[in-house]
């Protein structure tokens, strides 16, 4: 069997980009596979900070002969007057150089063609391949190209070399820059110039002999048991965070793990401050004490990290005391603007927020941070939370944006939220009021945790609210992939809160308020009600998108959230209502009863919106004649009536669905609804078009789909 | 450590480095400049299809940075060592490495990475992809290929090495404190810059007339324009780097909130990129002269020339 190999050469890559490239390689290589019926073994991939590689397994020699079936003319034409073949069926066989003696007349789609039956070669693979690689090269996808040197193409970094070979034989491959041959490189350090690759099957392992390691999961495997080494040796763990944990292990070719120190007494700082120093500026891993610390709960940090060298053990210490002479720098600057934002108090920090513009034309920082404080309090007299948490809540949402005013956090800005609750423990804030102040920005991701109590999601929900009607009222409404305040994000949160807290707010109420706030506090006179429309659409993608997630059928929630606007009911609706009705019906669509419900709704609705002057405006109980007529009144009350006493609920719903279903479907079946008397069908249409309100007020039944 | 370089034996291993790979050797710019990038010989320079290879010390003003001279890493001023090489040859990063090994810095004996880094200049309408090098955790160079300057696209494109001299210095006379360093034999960094660094830092901080310079800003952003209305691109861009300093000092000074600092840099912005475009014509104009291929910039000339 035959192995290909394609090794890209290039400079540097973007750590982050490198596995999703090798990935686009793979899925390439399979099309093309598929696209010419090549059978393989394996297609194995290969990446380190300057290649991508790809390697098949296990080919044939060539393609598999194949039988193909051309269609020609229509019988009808294919014999002349004497029945013999005519000259459009010998031109059809002569260009597929057969005779006509082959020629066939078969049924195509109901009516006979000329058929012929030929025998394709199968080409050779590396011919095949060569015609493909350039494709694949150039159809790698990268969030963000570049040019060099003077060529045309545009690429992640720039190519230097490309090995392109079918066991021991170049396939030739041309691009603008370069030529692929059989001349790999090594570490870049660690060997020297270009070595030949006899045996495309050799890849690796030719490699390893130039200090590469190319197998991505090798190479972190070894870091793995580095580091291990290191923790057994020391006695203490270190922390494998595994985005950093696969970020380094595609910024080296051949990992060396080293321990370094730094000085004790920079373990006052906070260990947020001594982590991101280490983890996201230098991209060390931070060392903790291996046991839990008694009093705290927590982890001990050690003032120890692992770094990982591109390179092997020659002058390690060397390597060790260049990193902790930079580290100590690090963390020299972070310890003076820590002392240094202590020696202010809370209030300085709200002052210089006066000056400070949030967006233009829509007041300071300090403006926004009094809005938020409103819209907690309001969201928080929703939620009938106590007068003292009504106090905590203010409290929390004036305090949540002073760090940002402090050096800590101009340095650090990953330290928002963190560096305000530090420092707000410092002066003594109670402890609810300083975890307030971290966790207002939570949740910052889809995984992410929500806030511990009711007070934070109040202020959490009303930041992220403001954040996002300020933008949506200066008209930056994201579009396409361009989201450069993270807006989407910030309504997605906004979304989770609502519903992982089980907050019984309407999005119409939300956003009513937060407008209203912006609009008088900065006296800008905003089309409020085009602004709350847009803001509404926004958030009901995000809910859709949250409802997704928890499986609900699509058809299901276009229903629950695709309520007809004449309705107004939409702006009424609780998010976490139509949810619960949303999971709900999900266990019971797929019953009989459910579906001949809807049918009977649907039907009901259809007719009542088609003809709405034709409804009777005042139904005059005496004139229903027909024993369907009453019945359907009859069965019509309880629904009318209870609604507006008890609080709606999704288990009632659907019994009274079920309930009136036999009375609707039997209506259907005897009654014309459309009545030449225009009393008889108003009264019809009447009863139609209240059962269709009612539905309509919770679903719009019409966007079930049944298989 | 194998070597310990004063920093005036670094400047002079890199000229002798990059005067070897025959780059033209320029000496820093008589205005006042935020970066070596800032330095027409970098800014206009690489507009344009003309080749061009140089490189210069160039002496950097951040005022922000300013600490009164009593910050071990930050300055008011430090000095960058910039190359640039037009078109980036093929083997530019080798190029790179050798000359590290010209200071006595070898591979083998550190850990040399590329980290990604891009690069972007919003005053400037100039961005490029690249990397900080990292030599054992510290950065001592950026290097950045330059895909747009003044809004226009480079073609070719430049690499453009950016050396932190006191980085590198540090690094190699092994001190902690950037005043600690050896200038020259028998000549401490301190002994020269401490005075400077703390006057710059109290004069930006404390005594600058901010109003006076916002006028001073309103005037170089006028006389720029007037300068431009004559096709004078090289005055004009003074004015700008006049206009780019006073910013920075006003910035650095408090005196600029959050929106108006968009305008202004927007206000810098609008000015290189009327520069950068006439350059490019005033060099068609001129035939490319810098290109060695004479046929070629006749068609650059022909390509560029709008048609009327």
């Amino acid at each position: 069997m035959n192995t290909y190999l394609l090794e890209i050469g290039l400079e540097e890559m973007p750590a982050q980009m490198i596995l999703p490239a090798v990935e686009q390689l793979k899925s390439l290589a399979n099309k093309t596979c598929e696209l010419h019926k090549l059978s393989f073994d394996n297609i194995l991939t290969f990446s380190t900070p300057r290649r991508l590689t790809l390697q098949l397994q296990g080919l044939p020699e060539k393609q598999a002969d194949r039988k193909i079936e051309l269609k020609g003319p229509p019988a009808e034409i294919a014999k002349d007057a004497k029945n013999n073949w005519s000259k459009a069926a010998q031109g059809f066989a002569g260009k597929n150089g057969v005779s006509v003696d082959n020629l066939e007349i078969r049924d195509f789609e109901g009516k006979e063609y000329l058929f012929v039956q030929r025998e394709e070669l199968g080409k050779p693979v590396p011919e095949l391949l060569q015609a493909e690689v350039e494709q694949w090269i150039s159809q790698l996808n990268f969030p963000k190209n570049m040019r060099w040197g003077s060529y045309r193409m545009r690429f992640i970094r720039p190519i230097r070399w490309i090995v392109s070979l079918w066991n021991d034989e170049v396939v030739p491959v041309k691009l603008e820059m370069v030529e692929a041959g059989n001349e790999t490189r090594g570490h870049r350090f660690l060997s020297s110039g270009k070595s030949v690759l006899k045996q495309a099957a050799e890849y690796e392992k030719l490699l390893e002999k130039l200090n590469v390691m190319a197998n991505f999961e090798k190479r972190r495997e070894s870091i793995l048991s580095q580091v291990k080494k290191q923790e057994q040796k020391h006695g203490f763990e270190v922390e494998l965070e595994d985005r950093l944990l696969t970020e380094v292990t595609n910024l080296v070719e051949w990992p060396t793990v080293l321990l370094g120190d730094f000085e004790k007494d920079f373990l006052e700082l906070p260990s947020e401050v001594l982590v991101t120093s280490m983890a996201v500026h230098q991209r060390y891993f931070p060392v903790f004490q291996k046991n839990k610390d008694n009093k705290t709960g927590g982890k001990k940090l050690l003032p120890n990290f692992v770094t990982v060298r591109n390179g092997d053990e020659r002058s390690l210490e060397t390597v060790q005391r260049g990193n902790e002479k930079v580290l100590r720098a690090r963390l020299s600057d972070a310890r003076f603007f820590y002392l240094d934002d202590q020696k202010k108090a809370l209030s300085d920090f709200q002052t210089k927020a006066d000056n400070v513009v949030f967006f233009q034309q829509r007041g300071s920082q300090a403006q926004r941070v009094q809005r938020i404080a409103e819209l907690s309090v309001y969201i928080a007299h929703s939620l009938n939370l106590s007068k003292t948490q009504k106090k905590q809540v203010q409290r929390i949402a004036e305090l949540s944006k002073f760090d940002l005013g402090t050096r800590m956090v101009a340095e650090f800005p990953e330290l928002q939220g963190v560096m305000g609750e530090n420092y707000a423990k410092l002066k003594n804030e109670p402890d609810l009021i300083c975890s307030g102040i971290r966790e207002h920005y939570y949740p910052r991701t889809a995984k992410d945790s929500l806030p511990q109590n009711m007070e934070t999601v109040a202020v959490s929900v009303a930041d992220k609210l403001d954040m996002l009607n300020t933008a949506f009222s200066l008209d930056m409404i994201p579009t396409g992939a361009a989201d450069p305040f993270a807006l989407r994000r910030t309504a997605q949160g906004i979304i989770q809160l609502i519903f992982g807290s089980g907050i019984s707010l309407g999005l119409h109420d939300l956003t009513s308020e937060a407008i209203r706030l912006l609009d008088v506090q900065q006296n800008l006179g905003l089309d409020r009600s085009k602004l709350q429309h847009e803001l509404i659409k926004f958030l009901l993608q995000r809910q859709r998108w949250y409802m997704q997630q928890r499986n609900i059928r699509y058809d299901l929630i276009e229903a629950v959230l695709q309520i007809r606007p004449s309705d107004r009911a939409e702006s009424k609706a609780l998010p976490v209502e139509q949810l619960q009705l949303a999971e709900f019906l999900g266990k019971h669509l797929e019953t009989d009863i459910f579906k001949r419900s809807v049918e009977a709704i649907v039907r009901a609705a259809n007719i009542s919106y088609k003809y709405p002057k034709k409804i009777a405006i005042n139904m005059d109980q005496s004139t229903l004649k027909l024993a369907e007529e009453k019945n359907f009144f009859t069965a019509l009350q309880p629904i009318l009536n209870s609604d507006q006493q008890a609080r709606w609920n999704p288990e009632n719903y659907l019994k009274q669905l079920h309930a009136i279903e036999p009375v609707v479907t039997r209506f259907f079946e005897d009654v014309m609804v459309m009545d030449e008397d225009p009393v008889k069908c108003g009264n019809r249409l009447w009863l139609c078009s209240r059962l269709a309100e009612w539905s309509g007020r919770h679903l719009d039944l019409r966007a079930i789909v049944f298989a | 450590m194998n070597s310990s370089h004063t920093i005036q034996e670094i400047i002079l291993l890199l000229n002798e480095f990059w005067n070897k790979q025959g780059c033209i050797l320029m000496n820093p710019y008589d205005v006042e400049t935020g970066a070596g990038t800032m330095n027409p010989m970098t800014t206009l320079r690489t507009i344009g299809p003309e080749e061009w290879n140089v490189a210069y010390v160039e002496p950097s003003r951040r005022p922000a940075d300013g600490r009164y001279g009593e910050n071990p890493n930050r300055l008011y001023q430090h000095h960058q060592y910039q190359v640039i090489l037009k078109p980036s040859p093929d083997n530019v990063e080798e190029l790179y490495l050798t000359s590290l090994k010209a200071l006595g810095i070898n591979p083998l004996d550190h850990d040399i990475r590329f980290v990604e880094d891009n690069w972007e200049a919003p005053t400037l309408g100039a961005w490029g992809l690249g990397w900080e090098i990292w030599l054992d955790g510290m950065e001592v160079t950026q290097f950045t290929y330059f895909q747009q300057v003044g809004g226009i696209e480079c073609q070719p494109v430049s690499a453009e090495l950016t050396y932190g001299i006191e980085r590198i210095a540090s690094y190699l006379q092994d001190v902690e404190d950037v005043f600690d360093l050896e200038y020259t034999k028998g000549v401490s960094y301190a002994s020269i810059f401490r005075q400077p660094e703390f006057e710059h830092s109290k004069y930006t901080f404390e005594v600058a007339d901010t109003e006076l310079m916002i006028r001073w800003f309103n005037d170089y952003e006028q006389e720029a324009g007037r300068a431009l209305a004559e096709n004078l691109v090289f005055p004009a861009y003074d004015y700008v780097l006049k206009c780019s300093h006073t910013f920075n000092q006003l910035d650095a000074a408090g005196a600029i909130s959050v929106s108006a600092r968009a305008s202004y840099i927007g206000r810098v912005r609008t000015l290189a990129q009327k520069i950068a475009k006439i350059f490019l014509s005033e060099r068609c104009k001129l035939t490319f002269p810098l290109m060695k291929d004479r046929e070629a910039a006749h068609k650059w000339v022909e390509k560029l020339t709008p048609e009327n």
